[in-house]
């Protein structure tokens, strides 16, 4: 990375609590452009939460994030701002049912980006090329596989062109046949230069595409490595036995 | 999805047959009634009690019944003291009605064999029975020819011609709507809806006329509405009105993500005093967390759902005068807001429930992608949450259909009140039990339609929800 570049996302001594429980304690972190982040740790270390407060799904309450230059407050116009720069895919699709495929991907690119159909029908179809399903334009969601699904929700999300994806765990909903096919697209989107925060627990996939590993346990950042570093020769012990437990199955 | 593997025993497999299952109404019959001797015992003693009313009842519909009362008053129960001259109007909003109706059924529905087979029956039954009473007189010697000929013929023939008229109109527009479907459904769909927009209005005004028209369309005072036409105009504007007020009470009910202080209770915290005004206070500044709008709504449904139907007709009908210091309001005008705004609070808390079914990974997904919480809602959540609730809410509307029974406590003349009215006359003294029936089979045979109409939606697509994975 050149010094020139800022980074594109910053992260600054960022707290929440769910009721009593401290969910996040102190994260601060930098994301630079073009960036792939694979965020891993064991469930319940806030890892999920980290990313949703990053497009505001979830409120942090100490703390700031600053997205491309725009400071998350609760004012309404800079959330609505970043969202419309960040796309997001979750781990249960949650792709609209009632909606077919090509108007899930449409309907933002329409109603927020104020496209004229016919152009947001043409990028539409170029992502589903991209994702490698153009012939399931007219189905609905219930009708394609978990794999399909969750590639359309990819495409929904590039569709509003955003700067930063989040992949909140993109393949843990899904039958081991299918996950290769969704990490496969995400492959390709780290390649062409967007800058990517993933939750995962797919290793392979980490240690082959992420630029860095960041290192979550009961809400902190206990380590961050290059993935070449972090599998090879952790830091700390907690990775230490995370590695061991998640590798050893 | 599966691909076409032979399974390695595939010969042996295909040579094992099928049980045979038994059919036919014997089989059935011992599988359903008479299974074991207590399922034996409970089939015949309800053959025998049940026959046995059904008996009487016909024996006593047959002898004793006089349902000229029905006959008689047949106009005046179906439209009340609505000008004789002007019924041309409501009949051309009725056929209105009933072809879009039948459009609706030809785009959506489907006709199946038995309800065919039902509508053939019917419209035989209306022309054939007065028909034969007519051309053989020697029938009407016995009781039952002249229970025929007396009662049953005379209504069947008073009831033939506008019977025909809304048959045709239904399959006329059955037949336009199958068409309209194979051209172009999605069109044919949004136009249809578009048509319902402009009919329920159209019609309004054909029976309500205008106030200072001396030609066309005179002006009729909904005074003088009454009978069925009553019922449907309060039914239907009610239906109507309730239906977006109830979903703006749901959506204010369930707006507003606020953080709520939790009440931490320490065992046997009742026992403590202190602990109580703890619990308040926690409670009095939950409350003042809410939005406002939110706390409205919630007090309004409350409210509404908590007094019963009858005490807001009469204060609609006593009250509201007695405060506005005039009488200028019509009656059934305040009789319909009452009806509306007392409705809207049920069909909030249905719309609600189903809000509730949606899973929250559809409004953040909604709010990732950008959407303003009003689209979301629009375009995400509402939509769903609508298809959840056609059950209830058409059981609903079914409630209220039947509700509007009530305005004869006020002293309107709907289809019940007036048929009060009727048994009031010296002429049908101690009739109430043919006019009663009359009535309750008229309210079941809409109630009935509607409940119809709702499976048929259901079982459409465009009424299931498409559920993921």
């Amino acid at each position: 990375m050149t010094k020139a570049k800022e980074p594109i996302i910053i992260v600054r001594d960022v707290h929440k609590w769910y009721g009593d429980f401290h969910a996040l304690r102190g994260i601060s972190m930098e994301v630079m452009p073009g960036e792939v982040v694979v965020i891993c740790g064991p469930s319940g270390s806030g890892k999920s939460t980290f990313i949703r407060t990053i497009n505001r799904l979830e409120e942090h309450e100490r703390g700031d994030i600053i997205v491309d230059g725009i400071r998350l407050t609760n004012d309404v116009r800079n959330i609505a701002a970043i969202r419309s720069e960040i796309g997001m895919v979750f781990q249960q699709f949650n792709l609209f049912p009632h909606l077919t495929v090509l108007q899930n991907i449409t309907l933002a690119p329409i109603w927020v980006r104020k496209y004229p159909r016919r152009e947001a029908e043409r990028i539409a179809f170029e992502l589903l090329e991209r994702v490698k399903i153009p012939e399931q334009a007219h189905k609905y969601p219930g009708q394609l596989s978990g794999g399909q699904q969750q590639r359309v929700a990819i495409a929904r999300a590039l569709a509003m062109q955003p700067k930063i994806m989040l992949f909140d765990e993109p393949t843990s909903a899904l039958d081991p046949e299918m996950i290769k096919e969704v990490l496969d697209v995400m492959r390709e989107l780290a390649r062409s230069g967007l800058t990517m925060l993933v939750v995962t627990h797919e290793m392979g996939f980490a240690r082959e595409v992420a630029d860095r590993i960041v290192f979550f346990d009961k809400g902190e950042i206990v380590e961050e490595n290059t993935p070449e570093g972090f599998f090879q020769a952790p830091k700390t012990e907690r990775a230490k036995q995370f590695l061991a437990n998640i590798l050893s199955h | 999805m599966t691909t076409a593997t032979v399974p390695s025993e595939g010969t042996s497999a295909s040579s094992v047959t099928r049980p045979v299952v038994e059919r036919g109404v014997l089989s059935w019959l011992r599988k359903n009634l008479f299974r074991t001797p207590f399922d034996a015992a409970v089939t015949v003693i309800l053959l025998v009690v049940g026959g046995n009313l059904l008996a009487q009842f016909l024996n006593w519909s047959i002898t004793q019944a006089d349902w000229r009362v029905i006959t008689i008053n047949f106009r005046i129960l179906m439209q009340g003291t609505y000008p004789a001259d002007q019924g041309a109007r409501l009949g051309l909003s009725v056929a209105l009605i009933t072809l879009l109706a039948g459009i609706s059924w030809g785009i959506w529905g489907k006709l199946y064999r038995s309800t065919a087979f039902a509508f053939l029956g019917g419209v035989l039954l209306f022309i054939f029975v007065p028909l034969a009473v007519e051309s053989v007189p020697e029938l009407s010697q016995d009781a039952f020819g002249k229970y025929l000929g007396n009662q049953i013929a005379p209504l069947l023939s008073l009831l033939r011609d506008p019977v025909l008229l809304l048959v045709a109109c239904l399959l006329i527009g059955y037949g336009v709507g199958r068409f309209a479907k194979q051209v172009n459904r999605k069109r044919a769909g949004r136009y249809t809806l578009i048509a319902w927009l402009i009919a329920i209005p159209v019609c309004f005004v054909l029976v309500r006329g205008f106030t200072d028209a001396q030609g066309a369309l005179p002006f009729v005072q909904t005074s003088r509405w009454g009978g069925l036409l009553l019922t449907f105009m309060m039914a239907f504007v009610a239906i109507v009105a309730c239906f977006p007020l109830g979903i703006l009470l749901a959506l204010g009910r369930t707006s507003g993500g606020t953080h709520k202080l939790a009440f931490k209770a320490p065992p046997r915290w009742w026992l403590n005093p202190l602990q109580w005004l703890h619990a308040l206070s926690i409670w009095w500044r939950n409350l003042g967390n809410y939005p406002i709008i939110k706390l409205l709504c919630i007090i309004y449904i409350e409210f509404l759902r908590g007094v019963p139907l009858v005490t807001v007709f009469f204060t609609a009908n006593l009250i509201v005068p007695l405060a506005l210091g005039d009488n200028s309001i019509d009656a059934v005008l305040r009789a319909m807001v009452a009806l509306t705004l007392f409705e809207a609070a049920y069909i909030a808390e249905i719309v609600r429930g189903g809000l509730q079914a949606i899973p929250p990974g559809q409004l953040e997904a909604a709010k990732a992608l950008g959407l303003s919480p009003v689209q979301a809602t629009l375009f995400i959540t509402l939509p769903q949450a609508l298809r959840i609730a056609i059950p209830p809410l058409v059981g609903q509307f079914i409630t209220m259909f039947k509700d509007t029974s009530l305005v004869a406590i006020i002293g309107l003349t709907d289809l019940l009140g007036i048929s009060r009215a009727v048994l009031a006359q010296s002429d049908f003294i101690g009739r109430h039990r043919e006019m009663y029936i009359f009535v309750a089979i008229v309210y079941f045979v809409f109630s009935y339609g509607m409940s119809y109409a709702a499976r048929q939606l259901e079982r459409s697509g465009s009424g299931a929800l498409r559920k993921i994975g």
